[in-house]
């Protein structure tokens, strides 16, 4: 009898889990495109994520939030098996200093300011650009960022300040130049 | 959390009052600290400088997420697990990665690592450029480059190499680069003195620089990136004060920029372009 009763509670856990991820996958391919930088990376790092989702469906506690239980997946599948393959983003391909950035001053487009944004997310390291994404852009309290993160709290709130730092020193460096 | 020494009210404390993050202690000890001390104050406004409009950036990437794609790959998972495996899933849920699984997860590492190669650049909010957009952005190298080298002084063509393998260790690691075979011999101009390469890049792609001096005090570069226009002559322009010749040819974009007169120039991208297409 109470066997009968974990496997309907699994099953009751996997329906949750199959009906719910799909109006997910666009927030899910956006968090791996900031982790990847690459469309179809993204896309196959999305697809890991549900593979596993579904697989371990049973670890979803029904009434939370499953999004972050994904994006727990998402960045555990990043950070330890594929990361752990020694890959690691934004190094060693030219010196920044030489670095050029291109004119992009005279397109007028409305979403420019936020492309631009997005740039100078982009020039984040990984661990900053994560906290930034899972904090101002999915506005996850800082415990809830640490979850998805497996880190302590403490590591989100110092990746963030260091983001500030970089990302306060650009618009300063912006408007030395423009003057 | 938050200490009562001053030295410990530090970046992250300060960031963590920003976005709310303290509990009503912390923050009315943290705003006590900032009425009495001006530098913290001056440190806090800097790091609101760190602000930005974060939620309209990453929905542009929402918007940009293939739903479709993302929506039939969901389907295909869940039918693969209907034609076959779909039992012991829901029994055995938490041990290893099944092969197909690890094969999945292998072929991911692959495009991953390709992905990481090219990120360093720029790739990120590249993408979102529509199509035109892209090709002006090619357009653009010339005047990213054209920036870049109104800077140059003789002198700074001085600090480059000068041994002959040093300069052609370097030739050959922007040959890899670019996919394309560079050489001193190659890019020897007989009216310039050779100074040296550098490895340039803009939004991701590479750009080889090979820089010469002209009469022994004008900088002259002869510049070169990967390229899917087509075939174009060599034409004439001026940007930020220097002359430019370029042209399309093969697969890559070429450029000679200096502050040359333009009949000189233009024998010296005849001669490079009688070797590079």
């Amino acid at each position: 009898m109470a066997l009968m009763t974990a496997r309907n509670q699994d099953l009751q856990r996997r329906k949750l889990v199959q009906e719910g991820l799909p109006p997910l996958l666009k927030r899910l391919w956006r968090y791996a495109f900031v982790l990847t930088g690459d469309r179809d990376a993204a896309q196959d790092l999305v697809q890991a994520t549900c593979v596993r989702a579904l697989e371990r469906s049973d670890q979803f506690l029904p009434g939370t939030h499953l999004i972050r239980w994904a994006y727990t997946i998402l960045s555990s599948i990043w950070k330890n098996e594929l990361r752990a393959r020694r890959i690691r983003m934004g190094e060693g391909f030219v010196d920044p200093e030489f670095e050029l950035v291109a004119d992009a001053s005279r397109e007028i487009e409305t979403n420019l300011f936020a492309r631009q944004v997005l740039k100078e997310i982009e020039r984040l390291p990984e661990a900053q650009r994560q906290a930034v994404f899972l904090v101002y852009g999915e506005g996850l309290s800082y415990r809830e960022a640490a979850e998805v993160l497996d880190v302590p709290q403490g590591t989100i709130m110092s990746r963030l300040a260091a983001a500030r730092t970089k990302l306060a020193q650009m618009k300063d460096d912006e408007t030395i130049l423009s003057k | 959390m938050v200490q009562t020494e001053d030295r410990n009210v530090n970046d992250a404390m300060l960031v963590a009052y920003l976005d709310e993050e303290l509990d009503a202690f912390e923050k009315h000890m943290i705003a006590q600290k900032l009425e009495q001390d001006a530098a913290l104050k001056e440190r806090l406004s800097f790091l609101k400088r760190g602000e930005r409009l974060f939620g309209q950036a990453f929905d542009l990437l929402l918007d940009a997420a293939p739903d479709e794609k993302l929506q039939s790959m969901f389907s295909a998972i869940i039918a693969g697990d209907k034609n076959g495996t779909s039992s012991d899933t829901q029994k055995t849920p938490n041990i290893m990665p099944r092969p197909r699984e690890a094969r999945q997860l292998w072929r991911i590492a692959a495009t991953v690592i390709l992905a990481a190669a090219a990120f360093a650049g720029g790739m990120f909010a590249d993408f979102l450029l529509r199509p035109d957009q892209r090709i002006q952005q090619t357009r653009g190298w010339r005047e990213a480059v054209a920036q870049y080298v109104s800077l140059f002084s003789p002198a700074t063509l001085e600090g480059m190499p000068v041994e002959r393998t040093a300069q052609a260790e370097n030739l050959s690691r922007i040959s890899v680069a670019l996919g394309l075979n560079l050489t001193v011999e190659k890019v020897a101009v007989p009216s310039l003195s050779f100074k040296g390469t550098q490895l340039l890049q803009l939004d991701g792609k590479p750009i080889a620089q090979i820089a010469y001096l002209k009469d022994g005090r004008v900088p002259v570069t002869f510049c070169i990136i990967k390229s899917a226009q087509p075939v174009q002559a060599v034409a004439m322009e001026t940007r930020h004060g220097l002359n430019i010749q370029h042209w399309t040819a093969g697969g890559y974009g070429f450029m000679v920029i200096g502050d040359a007169p333009p009949n000189e120039l233009t024998e010296i991208a005849g001669s490079l372009r009688a070797r590079f297409g």
